[in-house]
């Protein structure tokens, strides 16, 4: 880029003496008025407030300066306000360079005034020969739609839908199933509210929803009628397309074979379908029709025909018998093209299938339910009406064994706490007892865990009510061939007696598990799922609902097997973050991003696969010949597609190879001691603030050790390490994030295998391989930081000089 | 720019071409341009070529500065010698063109950067098994026998690429340059259509761009010597695990080793903006590692990664012990 | 180094930190069952908890019969039956055995079989026409027993 010649404004802060009470002002004044293009240098103690700013105002303005270097003592705090100051005065506020001389220079080096103004001194000519090249770097405007798609009608997706379109965004929730209501539907009552589980926060529509008070059963909330809801049920996604804030996304619509605006639900049809099957929604306990309804906690209250088992117009019975000829059997699937600016998915989680235990027979043996089914059963609407029976021979249960952590906290199955399956049982066993006092419960448990609020009263009250607590994992369930009785061997750990059982009913507690699709879905969408097949979210602490790719939410169990109040806390979540994201219409962001010169792009492919946001496509440019294109919208600027690009074709705006190079050898430039020259290159994110922190307690390291930022250490290359080495750095400290909390995922730990195959590298170039190595640190761990500055110019010391002569 | 056009018009352009330390293919790829050559004779004359026209250095010496239009010079600078020819002709020519790798990037001669001059002359006149040389005579640069005193030129420690020696006007790399590009090359001159001085007669992407091979998932899990893998002759060889370095090399050849099944070992030399050939092949191979064992497989990294591009390499050299 | 990690780093042992207490182990095991003498839960717990001597010197250990139900089951993969086995090893390399156990080391030395060939057996087999258990060759077994210093062991033994 053409830019004008440089003229280069050095403000120095003395950091209300803090600074000049160690570095020698005076020299590092006349130094830098030395340095070429500078043509404006400034000196004062607060260039963030008041006349601080002014003085750097004035000099863009009067002295017309067009890079501004600013050592303050507290960078990370001022720079904001400084860029402000510099933008109002007509100067790109990318044109700046801070850097700070108080912690990483006076404080750790306070005991040789000496070295550390010579260090200061390489400082300033690092940042005033990276300030020269710095260019002016735009804001970027990106237009979103105002619409989102929801995947999966349960608790977490409605919630999500509900909150979005009472904000005034659209939005398009997708189920698959004809009903919506997810797992939630069929829990009947939830722990710790006791209330049903349909109950749902009434939307803003609703005219009385003026007070905190306003729940419906969803099948009365209208929640079809939502301004802004647009419900897609039988629904699938098939394709998405396109980038944050504009993704076209293609939904199949399976036929429900009933018109929705004509049936009114009357019931005849059911009485007159001559197809009956097990209905899998009620556990198998009792038939359906194939119209069927899934009475009556769910939503639209309308009648749907499932199409694997009807007999179409070989029957027709229904067609003939509906009083509003809502029946439609010629309904075919169709394709709908949804236009949305953000996705969520809230996909939830499933129970395992506990018939991959065989010692627990659940297939074999009738009488062995999953929570899941037991809670059909307690239901008053469910297939027994609330009563619980023995679906062996229908009679009433009356010596009940739940059975935890079924395929959780297990290394063969899932090795993960399910984090629900101990109260849902507990949920369960004091329903069973209120309803029949004389019921005989047993709970056989590893560990229960009750860490929620009000969670432990579940416990105590069942402690109360005599439900029996067994510390012991079942070995197996056997059956009486001739009673059909169960028996469940166990060992009471806590008295080391073994105990068996006898139970009418034996209920497991099976492991919670990503809802089925989870894995098509995410390879559909680009996300990450975690090592346990869940969703992964951006960051469990900061990011909860976020995902890496901007613009998709996740939402509930979709991330981990959640409870209902924090699948509610999370569907809100993520619908606050979608609705920030997309509320206003448009996305602001600077240029501070990669850009690929396609005239180099050689084609290998490769910086896709490492860029950690999916920002790098591949556009083909003639038949057989494609380049890589990075998406400013998705690029978030840590340059690991730079330090992957072979041909260099990769650069960021905002921190140019040329750009480190001169910070570098400005770094090098000067040493002023008689120790070796050390350089470490840190991330801008935990790297450097590890080295912030050393300065700021006053840990103390030789000045030789010369402190570099860059964006990520993802970015570099390993001939920038070479050419540190040919640049006069004695030893090399590449420091970054820990491996696992690289701020940009894999930045980190590519640049951990870069440095391990240099230091090989290295090694046969005849340099001892210990000159290069790669630290990991967080902020706190400032101590860390200067040991190892101090220890590494211990071992360069040790190893002496190293003298390049290659060109010779 | 170079003011080879108006000598189209009233006479034969002169050109020469120069073998410093290389092997000879450079010499024998121009003449794999066949018929084509007649086309250049057509236009030029061909000054000085030591392995075709007896003409003396003394002749070159006498030729007036900037007399040739355009030297061919292929071969690295390993001895005085070569050097002295390097500015010698840089002097006398128009246009010097750093013709084939070894004086592109130095070569596999490059390598003989991992040692220096004695361990060479150790190597070649005293341990080699069928050296006899009790006495270990080795080449001096002056030797007085009767008739007076005889010179060789001294033998470096270093060997150097032609731009490290002299400023050169173009390169076309390449262990030989590709033939079409030798044309374009050709071409370029007897048209007077050149690029910009410092470019490359090569193409700016890498042969990977040229490479008919499909790339996969790209990560590479484990690093696989080619008699270790199950070659389908279609999926690239990073996909295979087979260190290629097709990525970082510069296109041209057509992906010829590729296309035999060979992975590229990098003749071309480092792309257009890479300093560096090796780092920037071992920069992409860490970041597509899925893990960090990976990288400890890749085996020696200079022979692998800098195997015609030591020479111009960010440190050239292995550092010599005291 | 805590007996527990001893016993991880022994072949075999690795697993033995997984444990959480469960109790599927002991409920699977056919010896737990009929005696109180052997709980394979309580045999984990115990080494978990540094109890070496009760454990080394105890005969829980020698009371497993290897049908490896637990380990089938154990959720954790716990590799209970060769944690055993672990401790075993390191009861043996103590000289705390039981003395059957010498007496097969010898009769493998001497006749070339951990159990002797009696009349009764002999007899047995005429009965079913089987022919008489002729002595192994017991010379090429020595070697073997030798070349993997199985004979030091039992020195070993013997001088405690």
């Amino acid at each position: 880029m053409k830019m004008d010649q440089p003229k280069v404004g050095v403000f120095l802060s003395d950091g209300g003496n803090e600074v000049s009470r160690i570095l020698d002002f005076d020299t590092l004044t006349s130094y830098v008025k030395d340095v070429s293009d500078v043509t404006f240098v400034a000196k004062g103690t607060k260039f963030w407030e008041g006349n601080g700013l002014q003085t750097i105002a004035n000099a863009i303005k009067e002295k017309k300066i067009n890079r501004v270097v600013v050592a303050e003592t507290l960078p990370k705090l001022s720079e904001v306000k400084i860029a402000q100051a510099v933008e109002n005065a007509g100067l790109n506020p990318y044109l700046m360079e801070f850097l700070d001389l108080k912690d990483h220079c006076a404080w750790p080096h306070q005991d040789t005034p000496t070295e550390a103004t010579e260090k200061a001194k390489a400082m300033l000519r690092g940042a005033i020969e990276r300030a020269k090249l710095l260019e002016p770097l735009e804001k970027l405007e990106f237009s979103t739609l105002k619409s989102v798609l929801i995947i999966g009608g349960g608790l977490a997706g409605m919630q999500a839908a509900l909150n979005l379109a009472d904000m005034g965004i659209e939005a398009h929730l997708v189920e698959k199933e004809p009903f919506l209501g997810g797992l939630a539907a069929r829990a009947g009552r939830f722990f710790p509210t006791d209330d049903c589980a349909i109950c749902i926060q009434a939307p803003a529509s609703d005219v009385k929803t003026i007070t905190h008070t306003s729940r419906k059963c969803v099948y009365r909330s209208g929640f079809s009628e939502i301004p802004n809801l647009n419900i897609l049920n039988n629904s699938k996604v098939i394709s998405v397309e396109g980038e944050p804030g504009n993704y076209k996304v293609t939904v199949e619509k399976k036929p429900r074979y009933v018109n929705d605006r004509k049936c009114t639900g009357c019931d005849q049809c059911t009485t007159i379908c001559p197809v009956e099957v097990p209905d899998d929604y009620q556990a198998k306990l009792q038939t359906r029709k194939a119209i069927y309804m899934n009475t009556p906690s769910v939503h639209p209250p309308i009648y749907a025909i499932d199409d694997s088992v009807c007999k179409f117009y070989d029957c027709k019975k229904c067609v003939e018998i509906c009083p509003t000829n809502a029946i439609e059997l010629d309904q075919k699937p169709e394709q709908i093209t949804l236009n949305v600016g953000g996705i969520v998915v809230a996909t939830g989680f499933q129970e395992l299938d506990p018939s991959i235990i065989k010692e627990y027979h659940y297939n074999d043996y009738p009488d062995v339910l999953t929570n899941l089914e037991l809670a059909r059963m307690i239901d008053g609407f469910g297939p027994t009406g609330g009563v619980i029976i023995r679906p062996s021979n229908g009679n009433p249960a009356k010596k009940i064994v739940f059975i935890q952590c079924v395929g959780s906290r297990d290394r063969r199955y899932k090795p993960y706490c399910s984090s629900i399956c101990c109260m849902v049982s507990l949920k369960h066993a004091t329903a069973i007892k209120t309803a029949y006092p004389d019921a005989d419960i047993s709970i056989c448990y590893i560990d229960i865990r009750t860490t929620g609020r009000e969670h432990e009263y579940y416990y105590e009250k069942a402690r109360e009510m005599g439900i029996k607590f067994v510390k012991g994992r079942p070995t197996e369930i056997s059956r009486n061939p001739e009673t059909g009785k169960l028996v469940v061997d166990v060992e009471d750990a806590l008295l080391s007696r073994f105990l068996e059982l006898d139970a009418d009913l034996v209920v497991l507690a099976p492991a919670m598990v990503p809802a089925e699709g989870t894995q098509e879905l995410s390879e559909l969408l680009g996300l990450e799922l975690e090592k346990d097949g869940f969703f992964k979210e951006y960051n469990a602490k900061l990011r909860p609902t976020e995902t890496k790719l901007k613009g998709i939410y996740i939402a509930g169990g979709a991330t981990f097997p959640k409870d209902a109040p924090t699948t509610s806390l999370h569907s809100h979540s993520a619908s606050l973050k979608a609705a920030k994201y997309l509320n206003a219409g448009k996305i602001i962001k600077d240029q501070r991003t990669a850009v690929i010169d396609e005239d180099y792009c050689g084609d290998c492919e490769f910086c896709p696969v490492t860029c950690p946001y999916g920002a790098i496509n591949l556009l083909p440019t003639t038949e057989d010949h494609v380049v890589a294109r990075i998406s400013e919208l998705q690029c978030e600027g840590c340059g690991v597609c730079v330090g992957t690009c072979p041909l260099n074709a990769i650069e960021l705006r905002h921190s140019r190879p040329n750009q480190m190079s001169a910070q570098m050898k400005g770094l090098l430039s000067v040493n002023g001691s008689s120790k070796p020259l050390v350089l470490a290159i840190c991330c801008a994110e935990c790297g450097h603030t590890a080295v912030d922190s050393s300065g700021m307690a006053r840990m103390k390291y030789p000045a030789n050790v010369r402190i570099m930022k860059v964006p990520c250490t993802g970015i570099l290359q390993v001939h920038q390490l070479l050419e540190a080495f040919k640049a006069g750095a004695q030893g090399l400290m590449v420091v970054g994030c820990k491996s696992d909390g690289c701020h940009y995922e894999v930045g980190s730990q590519i640049t951990a295998k870069k440095v391990e195959l240099a230091r090989t590298l290295l090694k046969e170039y005849g340099i001892a391989p210990d000159r290069l190595e790669m630290h990991n640190m967080v902020y706190i761990e400032g101590d860390k930081f200067a040991e190892a500055a101090q220890m590494m110019t211990k071992k360069m010391e040790k190893l002496g000089p190293l003298e390049l002569k290659g060109g010779s | 720019m170079i003011a080879i056009g108006e000598n189209m018009s009233s006479e034969k352009l002169k050109i020469a071409f120069y073998w410093a330390a290389s092997c000879g293919g450079c010499e024998i790829a121009v003449l794999d341009v066949n018929e084509k050559i007649l086309d250049v004779v057509a236009k030029a004359d061909i000054v000085f070529w030591p392995v075709a026209i007896d003409i003396k250095y003394k002749d070159v010496e006498a030729m007036p500065d900037k007399s040739i239009d355009a030297c061919f010079f292929n071969g690295a600078i390993r001895t005085s010698e070569n050097e002295h020819m390097a500015k010698l002709l840089r002097q006398k020519s128009k246009i010097l063109i750093a013709f084939g790798s070894c004086a592109c990037d130095g070569c596999v001669k490059g390598l003989a950067n991992l040692w220096d001059k004695n361990t060479v002359f150790e190597r070649a006149y005293r341990e080699t098994p069928s050296t006899q040389n009790p006495d270990y005579v080795t080449p001096q640069t002056s030797f007085k026998v009767q008739e007076g005193e005889l010179e060789l030129p001294e033998f470096y420690d270093t060997v150097k690429t032609l731009p490290q020696t002299v400023d050169v006007d173009y390169t076309i790399s390449g262990c030989p340059p590709p033939i079409p590009y030798i044309l374009k090359m050709f071409e370029g001159l007897l048209t007077g259509n050149l690029p910009p001085k410092g470019s490359s007669f090569l193409p700016n992407k890498s042969i990977c761009d040229e490479c008919p091979r499909e790339k996969k998932d790209r990560k590479l899990s484990a690093i696989k010597r080619i008699y270790e893998i199950d070659d389908d002759f279609k999926t690239c060889f990073w996909d295979l695990g087979v260190i290629c370095m097709g990525p970082a090399t510069r296109a041209g050849c057509g992906a010829q080793c590729p296309n035999v099944n060979i992975p590229c070992t990098g003749c071309d030399g480092p792309g257009p903006r890479v300093v560096d050939q090796g780092a920037a092949a071992i920069s992409a191979l860490a970041s597509i590692a899925t893990d960090p064992e990976v990288v400890n497989q890749a085996v020696d990294p200079i022979g692998t990664f800098y195997k015609y591009s030591l020479a111009n390499s960010i440190l050239r050299r292995k550092v010599r012990k005291k | 180094m805590g007996f527990s990690d001893t016993v991880t780093r022994q072949l075999g042992g690795e697993t033995l930190t997984l444990c959480y207490q469960c109790g599927t182990c002991a409920s699977s095991c056919p010896v737990a069952k009929i005696t109180p003498r052997f709980n394979p839960r309580e045999v984990i717990k115990l080494s978990l908890l540094g109890a070496q001597d009760e454990i080394l010197s105890g005969d829980a250990i020698w009371l497993c019969c290897s049908c490896y139900n637990c380990q089938e089951r154990c959720p954790q993969k716990v590799e209970i039956a060769d944690v055993i086995y672990a401790l075993r090893n390191m009861a043996f390399e103590k000289g705390d055995f039981p003395n059957i156990y010498s007496e097969f080391m010898s009769a493998l030395m001497n006749d070339g079989r951990i159990v002797n060939i009696s009349q009764f057996v002999q007899n047995k087999r005429e009965g079913l026409g089987l022919p008489h258990l002729q002595p192994a060759g017991v010379e090429g077994l020595r070697k073997i027993l030798s070349a993997t210093k199985f004979n030091k062991l039992q020195k070993q033994e013997k001088s405690q």
